[in-house]
């Protein structure tokens, strides 16, 4: 397992076109192992900001640093499953490791060992179109993972499955990270997911840092945290700030 | 058995359907048998002159065939070649759509003028109709590869031929069978509009070759046999394609976009 790496966001700026400016120097840093979310109003810059981490969008201003010699090994959960189609599960699962040119036996290895992990070992050797959204999604997921990663950037992954499913998957993702340590970045606009899943929450607006919320909760999180007071007295209180943010 | 009555009864009634129009419109505008024959006598003069027809038919379907499968091959290589290079894509490509404006009787006789008359001729005519539907839609599905899929292969460091034959090839099979589908309609008529210009009176010639002779004999009968066989080859390729289609893509690529869609 690869250690999980801190990240030094260091005065970023996007500007797409003369008068676009998405992102109006951010600055940040990630512990590592730390669970980070990304909350804020559309059009804030959240996603923008997890292309330039990902090193997909080469920003305008500022600089990533992941405070290590050699690139990290990075996965990206979008908020479409993305799998391909004419790849049955176990293919799909394995990518990353087909594309570092892994062998055949040490994929299918991993594939079985991850499809386990999210509940997908009945449906290995199927192809996307025949699962569900939500089955699209644990197999998106298993993908980010099969190559260990040391950081593990998500752009809403749950917003397009079913209320129950986002649940299950929510329990499902902090307790990975809870084994894994990988350091997650998170956007998302749900507050109560983002209270849920992360250590720390960043609420992004207009483009710049407009609140940085530590959350206060059990290092070991399951379900029945979220009936505790704790938690809702957390999640009304962003709320709250949030309202006020917007009503400025 | 009875999934295919369900699948095949519509079309058995068209069928039926354009016969029955068929013998109306003679009764209705009284035409003659060398104005518009009838269904049966077309299909008697096909009987009766099975062997001539058979031998053209023959003869159309292998250029027909040779300038088709050429086609694919330096369709899908020329893609291929155009997603890996853009800058050849963008200089290249153009110059394609504007040979491909070239009305297809203007390039038979210019391929006549180059060749002579003769089977490579007509397969070359074959070929220069079929190339641009494949080419075209392969080169556009290799294109449309969705933002997230390349940003994946990306973050994980693949390589170029990695990119091109793991990632945009397989996208790109359903707009490569487009193209193969409307190549399949278009080949059989570019073939039998070269045969018209590509075969002289000392060659065996194909089905537009006897096209033109029996039109100048006056012999309607056995120019609708040949219109006919012509129309059945036409149906041999785009059965044939649809076929690979089935088998390659019904795994995994959902190939009806609504109930009741034509395939």
């Amino acid at each position: 397992m690869e250690e999980s790496v801190s990240i030094h966001i260091d005065n970023v700026v996007q500007t797409f076109s003369p008068g676009t400016r998405v992102l109006r120097g951010i600055s940040a840093t990630i512990k590592p192992g730390s669970f980070v979310g990304l909350l804020g109003p559309s059009g804030a810059g959240k996603s923008t900001l997890l292309r330039i981490v990902a090193g997909l969008l080469p920003p305008t201003g500022g600089r990533i640093d992941f405070g290590s010699e050699r690139e990290p090994d990075i996965s990206f959960i979008f908020q479409q499953p993305s799998l391909l189609p004419w790849l049955r599960l176990h293919d799909n699962i394995a990518l990353p490791l087909r594309l570092d040119g892994r062998p055949k036996e040490e994929r299918r290895a991993r594939a079985s060992e991850l499809a386990q992990r999210v509940g997908l070992s009945e449906a290995l050797e199927r192809y996307p179109r025949q699962l569900s959204v939500g089955m699209q999604m644990r197999a998106s997921l298993a993908r980010a993972l099969a190559c260990r990663p040391q950081l593990l950037l998500l752009d809403e992954p749950l917003a397009a499955v079913d209320a129950l499913t986002r649940t299950q998957l929510n329990a499902s993702l902090r307790s990975w990270h809870e084994e894994d340590r990988w350091t997650a970045l998170l956007v998302t606009h749900s507050i109560e997911e983002a209270v849920f899943l992360c250590d720390r929450i960043l609420v992004l607006d207009h483009g710049v840092l407009a609140e940085d919320y530590a959350v206060e909760g059990p290092a070991r999180r399951s379900l029945e945290w979220k009936s505790e007071a704790a938690y809702h007295a957390q999640v009304d209180q962003l709320n709250r700030q949030l309202l006020q943010k917007a009503a400025q | 058995m009875r999934r295919w009555c369900t699948q095949f009864w519509p079309v058995g009634l068209g069928l039926l359907g354009f016969i029955a129009t068929w013998y109306a419109v003679i009764w209705a505008f009284d035409l003659q048998w060398f104005q518009l024959p009838s269904p049966h006598v077309v299909l008697a003069s096909l009987a009766e002159h099975w062997r001539e027809l058979g031998s053209a038919a023959w003869r159309t379907w292998r250029s027909a065939s040779l300038g088709f499968l050429a086609a694919t091959c330096l369709g899908l290589t020329t893609s291929l070649l155009f997603g890996a290079l853009p800058l050849v894509r963008r200089v290249v490509y153009p110059a394609l759509v504007l040979l491909q404006m070239i009305p297809i009787i203007a390039s038979a006789a210019m391929v006549v003028i180059l060749l002579d008359t003769g089977t490579i001729a007509t397969v070359v005519i074959a070929f220069l109709i079929s190339y641009f539907p494949i080419m075209a839609n392969t080169t556009r599905g290799l294109m449309e590869v969705p933002r997230e899929q390349l940003d994946l292969f990306q973050l994980y460091r693949a390589r170029g031929w990695q990119r091109l034959f793991w990632l945009r090839l397989p996208q790109a099979l359903p707009a490569f069978f487009t193209g193969l589908h409307v190549a399949s309609t278009l080949v059989v008529i570019g073939t039998v509009t070269g045969e018209l210009f590509a075969t002289s009176s000392d060659d065996q010639g194909g089905l537009g070759y006897l096209i033109f002779v029996y039109r100048a004999q006056l012999k309607t009968p056995e120019l609708y046999s040949a219109a006919l066989l012509s129309s059945v080859l036409g149906f041999f390729f785009v059965g044939v394609v649809s076929l690979l289609r089935r088998m390659l893509l019904s795994p995994w690529y959902k190939l009806e976009v609504d109930e009741g869609a034509p395939d």
